[in-house]
């Protein structure tokens, strides 16, 4: 005796058909769904978070004190921020930093300044 | 130290293109305003005189006749007589008849007007010089075929001078006058003197030194203020008639009187940090360092 095989199911030709569609419907959807899930670019007015922009201002002065030519009712206190203190003999110099702030720790009692000279 | 400002008062008023402020002992109140009256007066009259943007000036009228003799006030004459004086003593460095080189850099109309644009072509620069050509006997005064005279940061000084004097004959104790940077003491200050910031010339609004003035006048001159471009600014350098490039971008001066201060400014930014070996002042540099021949306030903080 033997034995013969079994014979293959064929499909329908109409469920042919519908799997055609389908296969065919997903590669032409592909592409979009791809795109449609990749990240987008950043654009200047997509509502992100606002851009930070960051301005570093930061103004280095060293101070030179000379030998005075003569007495004169006229001295200084050095503001500028930062330590500094005052010479000790009278050819010293001190560096510092300030930032745009006029205020900043001075070794020696500063007057409030009441009026200001700053060129024209 | 005492605030001097505890017990004094301020009037601010603008004139000769800049915030000039009174300040001042004002105990007498009545003594305060007839000062800052008196004050606002002597401004308007000077400028009135001394302005070469105002067509109406004596300072244009005498412009206008270079090459022939014009008759002046006496306030003029005396002006005249201190700049030509002091452009003796400084060797020309301090020169009043920079007109014509700091219109060709730029500064041929008001300031405000300039700030927004308005100017007319640059013309190369030509060396000034022609001081001693001037001559003035008594109220004559002759100013050279094509040279006009530029009084506007020494006219200012010396409007200075003449205000506090005026302020502190009106009552008040001490006043003092500023006009744009440009500040002279009369009278005996609270002590130790009247605290004076001194403007960092990149920003106005930082202090880079504080000075305690007692008497005497200071005056700041500085290539970053009244600056319309690159390297165009109204401080000239009467030996090549360019603005001045000596690594000075700042010089802040102290002498009795502010005239003397207003010139010896201009003097130190000129000739460059060895203005440090005869006069007092504090110089800011383009390579950002301060240098300065006054002494320090020692007085350790309580």
């Amino acid at each position: 005796m033997t034995d013969t095989p079994a014979r293959r199911r064929r499909l329908s030709r109409r469920a042919l058909r519908a799997l055609a569609w389908v296969a065919g419907g997903l590669a032409f959807a592909s592409p979009f769904a791809a795109l449609t899930a990749a990240p987008r670019p950043a654009t200047a007015g997509d509502g992100a978070s606002p851009r930070r922009v960051i301005i570093v201002r930061k103004i280095t002065r060293r101070i030179v004190v000379h030998p005075a030519p003569e007495p004169l009712p006229v001295r200084y206190v050095y503001v500028g921020g930062g330590s500094s203190s005052a010479p000790s003999s009278p050819s010293t110099s001190s560096s510092s930093s300030s930032s745009s702030s006029s205020t900043g720790s001075s070794a020696v009692a500063a007057a409030p300044a009441s009026t200001s000279t700053g060129g024209s | 130290m005492r605030s001097p400002a505890s017990a004094s008062g301020h009037h601010t008023f603008r004139a000769m293109g800049t915030d000039v402020t009174l300040l001042a002992d004002a105990d007498d109140v009545d003594g305060f305003r007839s000062a800052a009256e008196r004050v606002e007066r002597i401004f308007v009259r000077e400028e009135l005189r001394f302005s070469r943007f105002r067509p109406e000036s004596e300072l244009s009228r005498v412009n206008a006749r270079a090459g022939r003799t014009t008759s002046v006030s006496s306030g003029f004459a005396t002006l005249v007589a201190f700049a030509l004086e002091a452009a003796r003593r400084t060797r020309g460095r301090f020169d009043p008849t920079v007109l014509d080189a700091v219109m060709a850099a730029g500064y041929d109309r008001d300031f405000d007007e300039l700030l927004v644009g308005a100017r007319g072509a640059l013309r190369p620069p030509r060396p000034c010089g022609r001081w001693p050509e001037v001559t003035l006997h008594g109220g004559e005064l002759r100013l050279p075929d094509g040279v006009g005279l530029d009084l506007g940061g020494v006219a200012k000084g010396w409007t200075v001078d003449l205000a506090a004097d005026a302020a502190v004959r009106s009552g008040p104790r001490w006043a003092v006058v500023n006009a744009g940077g440009d500040l002279r003491i009369v009278g005996t200050p609270p002590s130790p003197g009247i605290g004076v910031a001194v403007e960092d010339p990149d920003d106005r609004e930082t202090e880079i030194l504080r000075l305690v003035l007692g008497s005497g006048a200071l005056a700041t001159s500085s290539t970053t203020r009244r600056a319309w471009g690159a390297g165009l600014h109204h401080l000239i350098d009467p030996s090549t008639g360019a603005p001045a490039s000596s690594g000075v971008i700042q010089a802040t001066t102290w002498a009795a009187t502010c005239a003397d201060a207003e010139v010896a400014s201009k003097e130190a930014l000129l000739e460059g940090e060895r203005a440090l070996d005869h006069l007092p002042a504090v110089l800011v540099t383009d390579d950002g360092c301060i240098a300065t021949n006054l002494g320090a306030e020692v007085e350790v903080a309580a």
